[in-house]
């Protein structure tokens, strides 16, 4: 027994560098289950609590950019009025009734921008009080960000679309062909676009728009246009580099989607036959 | 004069709000931020116990994972390099790689900069390997490591050269 003692104590900094080393590997290693536990819903709260202040004094530093952009953004709203309301002069009286709204949007200011690491995870100031749940979407003036990974009661984190293990469903605008859009690690402005099947026409500048497969995002938002493409030797699949309309580096404020039907739909599709 | 654990704490503490309220956010090439906080593995005192060393890397890497949302990468890395670092201060400073002051004083000046560059090298690598932890992206590992490397380097040296202690 006294042995097993003395290898303990001779040994104990190797002991501790190896307990606390598969600590870490096990808080690495399950990055799906680590994210829904107990450690992320502190570690949410420390982060916000921590990085808030400064980013209230931070804004006042870029009023003057911030009003450019909202200025931009409010007149492609404008337009997007206008085009409406030419359509709905053209439609009889009993038609223009409008659809019940199924996506309802909630303005947040982002707290921690992140873009260096192979899964980024981004920090907003709105939280369970606010009514944001798991899995919402979030856009951002020009097109899609991220989907929200996990509340505390003030703040929210997402899950960037330059997360590796993210893949979001995507179609082409003018076609509505449906593909994969995941992000390679690398360029913050470039993601991947795959299962495009070699049949369909591709060109360079072909806007990409959200496909509404998923309860995350509507149809249509915008996410970038074809950079570059190639079809392997064997054939297949498209290759497709797209470029994204937000510039992921420079962002600040966005809005968080709510989707009315999102259980309903849920329900159904875990719903056993 | 105040105790060396309170000034140590006092330092540990200005660097970790340093890294991530200002050099977490300077992302050079845009995948790229350096390491001022890795001044506390270099600096702190290097006849400490090594038992201690260990447990306080693992809690200033796992403050770091809680504060940036990148979960274990910083712990594996903090932990890692107080469980190397006397390792690498025997390879790089020789005779005096127990010497409390070994930084400040008694070492040749190259001797003292292998001594910086591996230990910011070694933890930068160990750190991108977490954070991709995928030998498919070996290539963006070893860029990130290096360019973080470098930048880091000059920082802690210029903190270094500047906070010298009067001889």
């Amino acid at each position: 027994m006294q042995w097993v003692l003395n290898a303990i104590l001779r040994y104990k900094n190797f002991l501790l560098f190896l307990l606390l080393l598969n600590f870490g590997l096990y808080l690495s290693g399950s990055q799906s289950s680590y994210h829904n536990s107990q450690l992320a819903k502190i570690s949410l709260a420390i982060s916000g609590a921590i990085h808030q202040p400064f980013v209230q004094l931070n804004s006042y530093f870029n009023l003057a950019d911030e009003n450019k952009r909202l200025v931009e953004e409010n007149n492609a709203l404008k337009n997007l009025v206008l085009e409406r309301f030419n359509q709905a002069e053209l439609m009889p009286m009993e038609s223009q009734e409008l659809p019940r709204q199924q996506y309802w949007s909630l303005p947040a200011k982002i707290i921690r921008n992140s873009f260096t690491q192979s899964r980024n995870i981004l920090l907003i100031n709105k939280g369970s009080n606010d009514s944001v749940v798991r899995e919402m979407g979030v856009i951002g003036p020009k097109g899609i960000i991220g989907i929200v990974n996990q509340t505390s009661g003030n703040y929210a984190s997402v899950l960037s679309i330059l997360y590796r293990d993210l893949k979001i469903n995507a179609k082409f605008k003018k076609s509505n062909v449906f593909g994969s859009l995941y992000w390679l690690g690398e360029n913050p402005n470039e993601m991947q676009l795959e299962d495009i099947a070699s049949i369909n026409p591709v060109q360079i500048g072909d806007t990409l728009v959200t496909g509404g497969m998923s309860t995350y995002f509507p149809e249509g938002i915008p996410i970038g246009t074809v950079k570059s493409f190639e079809l392997p030797e064997n054939g297949g699949y498209y290759d497709i580099r797209i470029g994204l309309f937000n510039n992921m580096t420079d962002l600040e404020y966005v809005y968080v989607i709510g989707n009315k039907n999102r259980e309903e739909i849920i329900e159904l599709i875990e719903r056993k036959p | 004069m105040i105790p060396y654990y309170t000034r140590f704490f006092f330092l540990a503490s200005i660097l970790l709000i340093l890294q991530i309220l200002v050099f977490d956010n300077i992302h050079l090439f845009n995948f790229s931020n350096p390491a001022i906080y890795l001044l506390i593995f270099i600096a702190y005192r290097l006849d400490s116990d090594q038992f201690g060393f260990i447990a306080i890397g693992f809690f200033i890497g796992l403050f770091l994972d809680l504060v940036t949302q990148s979960p274990g990468a910083h712990s594996v890395a903090g932990v890692s390099i107080a469980f190397l670092r006397p390792f690498i201060s025997r390879f790089a400073l020789g005779a005096n790689f127990d010497q409390p002051n070994a930084l400040s004083s008694g070492s040749l000046w190259s001797n003292k900069m292998a001594y910086v560059f591996l230990m910011i090298l070694i933890h930068q690598f160990i750190f991108s390997l977490m954070l991709y932890f995928n030998m498919a992206h070996l290539w963006m590992v070893i860029k990130q490591s290096l360019v973080n490397t470098f930048f880091s380097f000059i920082l802690i040296v210029a903190s270094l050269t500047l906070f010298q202690p009067k001889k």
